[in-house]
């Protein structure tokens, strides 16, 4: 990503000083946008890929016209929604909760889908005063810094992607055995495969990024485990190296914007005995090629 | 007395065959055709209760084209052909003692060696070998694709050089050659000159990297073809006797000396014959 200050007439970027990531002030989310400044917050995102923006309370009608601003939303299974809100998860963990906390895996979400959510929008309404950050990596620079050969040899890879790992029937959220809050759905249809390239070029920037991660990805077409396990470890290991990670500190009514298509994602946990409570909407994607 | 016929019994179904019924001192045209189609077939190939003296063995090596003297083993005073796998009774290293194929750092590596048992310890002192077309033909087609156009550096530095691991070893004072480390490029599969068959060419004590990637990027990739290629289907486990004689094609076959004869002497006499660039 650029790490030039972005060049603004109504809104203030202000990238992170270590390589990755934008946050987004001078502006109200609760209102419609003008066109002007949408385009703004477009390029914002297109040029740092996760953005926030600190300071924007907003109700559920207004976070799903802000999610609406920026495409249509997307679809989300295995997770029941709010009750009258079909397009909102709220993901909440009680204070007494001991179930491992949602999303502690790398991944970019619902990456099984034939066209994954360009993005994913975050809401925090209940902050824990300690834990409860998220990590995001770039893997754009993860896929710029590797050697031409290599990239040479990723380039033609497909890889296999599938829900069953976590929302499987035999999957993680399957076997748990303490109690939740979400309410998530295992089901068969988890298991169904979805191939995309390894390496996807990104249909706004033009640049390609690695696709893959742990949660998800479960090979590489036409090679076995064993193999695909080779050559997918490297790239986790390279990928969440610290210079292509950016660690993100919540505030409450804080909004935060990723770009699904060349980010992944983890949800640290580290806030047992407090309450976190976020509201999520996915903005629709198009089929990675 | 009557020649028998020369006979060729598979060792393990994965790896390596016995040429029974020739002598090496004397191989007759039909015993060195059959020999030729073992070593062709099978990589590696063994021969029991022969009496070579190392004038017959030097004479049988040339039988197979020029011999390369080693650049950096020790070499036996008389013949400068015969380079000295040996263990003395107080050393602890061994030579050969991991998974290699001789000489994959040069341009044109070693089509073969010959190794003659000379002085065995009681038990142990085993060699493994390891088929390489059996590796190869084991990986999925999704990896034999991406391997395709791939090459890899193959050095000798860490190694033969002058901080390398025999010259750091209680084997320094045989070996020499320290300046003349070098390296070399191959594809990661290779076409088998006598055979026409691929075969998996990477190994773990010379390969250093794939050509164009980092270390960092290889490592893990190679890793994995060395684990898979020491799959115990695709190798076997020679036993050595007074009067053995084993003969092995490094673009077929990868070999490990065990090093489980601590406090016993071990002498080997080992000619390699020259190879050419592989494609």
């Amino acid at each position: 990503m650029s790490q030039n200050a972005t060049r603004t007439r109504h809104i203030h970027v202000r990238p992170n000083e270590r390589g990755f990531g934008a946050e987004i002030t001078g502006l109200d989310l609760s209102k419609p946008l003008s066109a002007d400044i949408l385009a703004e917050v477009k390029q914002a995102w297109a040029d740092h890929a996760v953005i926030w923006f600190p300071g924007q309370p907003l109700s559920h009608d207004e976070l799903e016209a802000f999610t609406l601003q920026i495409g249509p939303f997307g679809h989300d299974p295995f997770i029941a929604p709010m009750e009258d809100r079909p397009h909102i998860l709220e993901l909440r963990r009680e204070p007494d909760e001991k179930a491992r906390n949602f999303g502690a895996g790398w991944h970019s979400d619902w990456s099984f889908q034939e066209e994954p959510p360009a993005a994913t929008i975050l809401h925090s309404k209940v902050v824990p005063p300690v834990g409860g950050d998220t990590l995001y990596a770039d893997c754009t620079r993860a896929y710029d810094a590797l050697s031409d050969k290599m990239k040479g040899m990723l380039d033609g890879l497909v890889a296999i992607h599938s829900a069953a790992l976590p929302y499987g029937t035999e999957g993680i959220f399957a076997q748990e055995k303490e109690a939740r809050t979400m309410k998530i759905i295992v089901s068969k249809e988890a298991e169904k495969t979805c191939p995309h390239p390894l390496v996807r070029t990104h249909p706004v920037t033009g640049r390609k990024a690695l696709y893959a991660s742990p949660v998800y990805t479960v090979g590489i077409e036409g090679m076995t485990h064993e193999e695909s396990a080779a050559l997918l470890g490297f790239l986790y290991n390279h990928m969440t190296k610290d210079e292509f990670v950016y660690r993100h500190c919540w505030q409450p009514e804080m909004l935060t914007m990723w770009d699904n298509r060349c980010t992944l994602h983890y949800a640290d946990g580290g806030y047992d005995g407090h309450l976190r409570v976020m509201h999520r909407t996915t903005v629709a994607g198009d089929v990675p090629h | 007395m009557e020649r028998q016929t020369a006979t060729i019994r598979k060792v393990t179904p994965g790896c390596g065959a016995e040429v029974l019924g020739v002598d090496l001192a004397n191989p007759s045209n039909s015993d060195m055709e059959t020999i030729r189609a073992a070593y062709r077939d099978y990589g590696v190939i063994f021969f029991r209760d022969q009496t070579l003296t190392p004038e017959e063995h030097i004479a049988f090596a040339r039988r197979w084209g020029e011999i390369d003297i080693n650049k950096f083993f020790p070499a036996n005073g008389e013949y400068p052909e015969i380079a000295e796998v040996r263990k003395e009774k107080e050393q602890k290293v061994n030579i050969g003692g991991g998974w290699h194929t001789d000489h994959s750092y040069d341009a044109a590596p070693a089509m073969g060696s010959i190794l003659v048992a000379r002085e065995l310890p009681e038990t142990g002192g085993d060699t493994l070998f390891a088929d390489m077309y059996k590796a190869y033909e084991g990986l999925s087609d999704g990896l034999k694709k991406t391997l395709e156009g791939l090459k890899a550096v193959h050095s000798n530095a860490h190694v033969f050089g002058t901080a390398g691991a025999y010259k750091s070893s209680d084997q320094a004072s045989g070996f020499k050659g320290e300046s003349m480390v070098g390296e070399a490029v191959h594809p990661v599969v290779i076409t088998h000159p006598l055979s026409g068959r691929k075969a998996l060419y990477v190994n773990a004590a010379f390969t250093t990297h794939f050509e164009g990637w980092t270390w960092a990027e290889s490592k893990s990739l190679l890793e994995y073809l060395y684990a898979h290629a020491a799959s115990p289907e695709f190798t076997c486990r020679f036993e050595w006797r007074e009067g053995s004689v084993a003969f092995w094609d490094n673009r077929a076959t990868w070999h490990f000396a065990v090093n489980d004869y601590h406090g016993e002497k071990r002498l080997m006499h080992r000619i390699t014959i020259s190879g050419v660039p592989l494609q």
